[in-house]
């Protein structure tokens, strides 16, 4: 277990996705077999623990401790299950395997549980008690996006990534054809039946001046949807629905997996769409992160999958053919369904055309440009979509509060404000708009500092900071937010640049974002 | 007839100014400038300048005199460790405590009644530090730094371990390490030297002249260098003790994404350890941790135990709950200045 610790500590504390991947790359190298295995899923939280209360645990400890004693460190730690790791004594300290330990709990009987873990305890140490405890009493959580840990994966093994990923969803915890095939013993895990990820063509942006060498001969022209591009997988009994980088986020959209009747692999925009107006991004956010989604959230934020292209289809494989060809074959395949659209190709002629058309794009809800696709180009490496997304608004923020990820150390979400009414005695500062800070690793560490210098209140993991740091940011458009003070919320806000010092110009005032709905 | 402990309340007083030995007319680790000041060792929090007359052990006033230059003190009073004094009718003898180089225990003995004023102390084996005394007293003043159950440092050669595994993850990456300029940066050096790392260490101003002074106390850290006269190494995979800062500005060209390291008994609670957003957060301290606190008690066993700064509660608890007289002692500007535990 102390290899796991080292790992799940090292992913923790590790300020860059570079270092995170090192410290897995170590693991995978250092450890062997079910250990590997079930460390790397507890890693990107694809294992499922059995749960215990902590409070249950606290009685038995308490048969050997002073319960003054305990009280007093309980109210110091603040972490009941931290505080019963720490003062469990454990008489027996000796190394336990991972997957011994894993198999130990996965087996127990309910009521046996409890003895099985304490039995566990008792031989170790006490970050690895804490560990143990933490997995089995805070509910799963991810120390590494699993994107990561595949790239991870690809380079300690020197196999393909996109061959990782087409298997990855087809395995369970502890991963043992993953890694006989990774490490030469077998080949390739057989995927028949099975609803696998094929890797998306990459995509370029085209810069605002746009594109200036192609013709209607050459490309096919539609509309960019905002939102979540997604890949809907379904094989044999097996239906799944993937992000774009392969994440399984099937349990958060049943309205568009349940009407997955076909065999193929089929891809497209998701957004949230109702009575056909497309709602917020953020609106979106909350439907990915909820899984297995609600009733309620299904009914308040409907999803919309606005399909555009696909590898497969009825099991023949599209890949070798140009998007003509694969185009022709999704409009006959297509039918409509509850929730899904068929995403439609603009006709052109000209490049003022695709000007105006752009143009256009600016005014329409849930469209952030044009999307690029060459006619003859094959659905194969190397070939890649162009989008021409119109030039975003810019403008300076205030920072209002700062927030830690579950896990992290970094203050890496950013909730930022703008000038509301003025007021006696100064105007008050509305936030329009949170934000994820992706900034350099050193810049992200004197951000950190800054919040932790400057906080005025702690709500949990989130912090709320005196006024003095400023963001230049960018967003596309600007979205109506009735339940918010500032009554709207700026969309695909990204941060350009940490400003330092206080910018010469007035900050923006909600009343001139307002002006910018559309 | 009364107890020697209740005795010594008549005679030792906390004072604005800190703890007072009234028949010797001195006081132990003044909070402000007096007359005549006993120093237990030279953290900030222990050791303040201006006073008048110093007596220490001569590796506390050499590091004074680093830190306040002239304003160490009018008279430096150098006093051997074990040899008892006169002040006053008060018989006074230093030992050593443990927590950093010169760092000592002064027992006060007066009509019968002895009184050990312990300042900070520990009982793990440091190389950079003469090792803690039992000395048995009527009174028995100590910190409670770490005193709840909670805190049990682990093993150093673990957590060096740690370090080390660390480092072979990532050789190219620079280790940055943190650590309270006297005492905690050697005693990672030394213990760095004794699990075989033999390059040399990099040390930024302060951290630089501190271990320069240990090693003219005699203590051996290996191969260090002055950061400051080194601008033009590559300080890819080595060891700096320096702020993060520094480090960047002056390194950026062979320093990217350096490791930081800090050392802390803190570092063993979760809640506290992510504060410091270190990526390899060490539990090394230089203060007892719970199990040492209560078997030095034991061992030392005092008729009475008077605590000063720390989690005075649950170690007060404990000493009742054993039938031992305890109390707290609040003693002022005794918490937080720069030492970090
Ligand atoms: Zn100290």
């Amino acid at each position: 277990m102390k290899g796991l610790t080292f790992l799940l500590d090292g992913l923790s504390n590790a300020p860059t996705d570079e270092a995170k991947q090192g410290y897995l790359k170590n693991f995978l190298k250092k450890t062997s077999g079910a250990d590997r295995g079930y460390g790397l899923a507890i890693a990107v939280s694809e294992l499922n623990m059995p749960t215990v209360k902590a409070a249950a645990l606290k009685g038995s400890l308490l048969d050997r401790l002073d319960p003054k004693l305990f009280e007093l460190s309980h109210g110091f730690a603040g972490d009941l299950s931290e505080t019963i790791a720490l003062l469990w004594p454990a008489p027996a300290i000796k190394e336990l395997r991972i997957a011994e330990v894993i198999e130990r709990l996965k087996i127990a009987k309910k009521q046996d549980l409890q003895t099985v873990l304490e039995d566990i305890l008792n031989c170790q140490e006490a970050s690895e008690r804490r560990m143990l405890l933490k997995l089995m009493t805070a509910g799963k959580k991810a120390f590494l996006p699993g994107s990561l840990a595949k790239s991870a994966l690809a380079s300690w093994s020197k196999v393909d990534l996109t061959e990782i990923e087409e298997v990855w969803a087809t395995l369970t915890p502890p991963y043992k054809e993953l890694f006989d095939w990774l490490e030469g013993r077998v080949s390739k895990p057989n995927t028949i039946g099975r609803a696998i990820f094929k890797s998306p063509l990459s995509t370029i942006r085209l810069d605002e001046q746009g594109p200036n060498s192609l013709s209607p001969e050459v490309h096919a022209v539609g509309w960019s949807w905002e939102g979540l591009r997604v890949q809907l997988s379904s094989f044999g009994d097996e239906v799944k629905l993937f992000s774009e980088i392969g994440e399984d986020i099937t349990a958060a959209f049943p309205d568009i997996v349940d009407q997955a009747d076909f065999h193929g692999i089929v891809e497209g925009v998701l957004q949230v769409v109702k009575d056909g107006v497309v709602l917020p991004s953020e609106m979106l956010q909350q439907r990915v992160g909820r899984r297995p989604t609600t009733k309620k959230l299904l009914e308040s934020h409907p999803a919309l999958f606005r399909v555009d292209d696909a590898q497969n289809l009825e099991d023949r494989a599209l890949n070798g053919l140009t998007f003509r060809q694969r185009r022709e074959a999704l409009e006959k395949w297509f039918r409509p369904r509850t929730n899904w659209d068929l995403s439609s190709l603009i006709d052109w002629r000209t490049i003022d055309d695709l000007d105006k058309l752009r143009e256009e794009s600016t005014t329409m809800k849930g469209v952030d440009g044009l999307i690029l696709k060459r006619w003859e180009g094959k659905y194969i490496k190397d070939e890649e979509w162009l989008f021409w997304l119109n030039p975003p608004f810019t403008t300076t923020l205030v920072l209002l509060y700062g927030e830690k990820r579950p896990g992290s150390s970094q203050f890496s979400e950013l909730t930022l404000g703008a000038r509301g009414e003025e007021a006696e005695g100064g105007a008050s500062i509305l936030p329009v708009g949170k934000v994820s800070c992706r900034v350099e690793a050193d810049e992200q560490k004197a951000v950190n500092q800054w919040i932790e210098a400057n906080t005025v209140e702690r709500f949990g993991p989130v912090r709320s900071v005196a006024q003095g740091l400023w963001f230049e940011v960018s967003f596309s458009s600007v979205q109506k937010a009735s339940r918010r003070k500032a009554g709207l919320v700026l969309d695909n806000l990204e941060v350009r640049r940490v400003l330092w010092e206080e910018p010469n110009e007035v900050l923006v005032s909600v009343k001139e974002l307002t002006s910018l709905l559309n | 007839m009364q107890r020697a402990s209740h005795q010594a309340e008549s005679w030792l007083k906390v004072t604005r100014k800190g703890l007072y030995c009234v028949p010797g007319d001195f006081y132990v680790d003044p909070a402000s400038a007096v007359d005549r000041a006993l120093i237990t060792h030279a953290h900030g929090d222990h050791a303040r300048p201006g006073n008048r007359s110093v007596l220490a052990s001569k590796e506390t006033l050499a590091f004074m005199q680093l830190r306040y230059g002239k304003r160490a003190g009018q008279k430096l009073v150098p006093i051997e460790l074990g040899k008892p004094l006169s002040i006053g009718g008060v018989t006074v003898c230093f030992y050593p405590a443990g927590h950093v180089l010169g760092s000592c225990q002064i027992l006060l003995e007066y009509e019968g009644c002895r009184v050990v004023a312990s300042g900070d102390y520990k009982r793990r084996i440091d190389p950079t530090s003469q090792a803690f005394e039992v000395v048995p007293c009527h009174v028995f003043i100590t910190e409670a730094t770490f005193g709840l159950p909670l805190f049990e440092h682990p093993p150093v050669e673990g957590e060096i371990e740690k370090l080390k595994q660390v480092r072979e993850t990532f050789p190219e990456r620079t280790l940055q390490m943190n650590a309270y300029s006297l005492g905690k940066c050697q005693r990672l050096i030394a213990e760095l030297r004794r699990s075989g790392i033999d390059e040399p260490i990099y040390l930024n101003g302060s951290q630089f002249q501190h271990s320069e002074t240990y090693q003219e106390l005699g203590v051996d850290l290996g191969h260090i260098r002055s950061l400051e006269e080194s601008r033009g190494d590559n300080l890819k995979g080595a060891i700096v003790f320096a702020p993060l800062n520094v480090l960047l500005e002056q390194f950026g060209e062979t320093v990217r994404d350096p490791i930081t390291v800090t050392a802390s008994g803190w570092h063993r609670v979760r809640g506290k350890s992510f504060m410091g957003a270190s990526e390899l957060p060490l539990v090394i301290s230089d203060h007892v941790d719970w199990p040492e606190l209560t078997k030095t008690i034991e061992e030392v066993n005092p008729e009475e135990v008077w605590v000063t700064h720390g989690s005075e509660e649950a170690t007060i608890h404990w000493c009742q709950s054993r039938q031992r007289r305890a109390k707290a002692l609040s003693l002022v500007g005794r918490e937080g200045e720069g030492e970090e535990g």
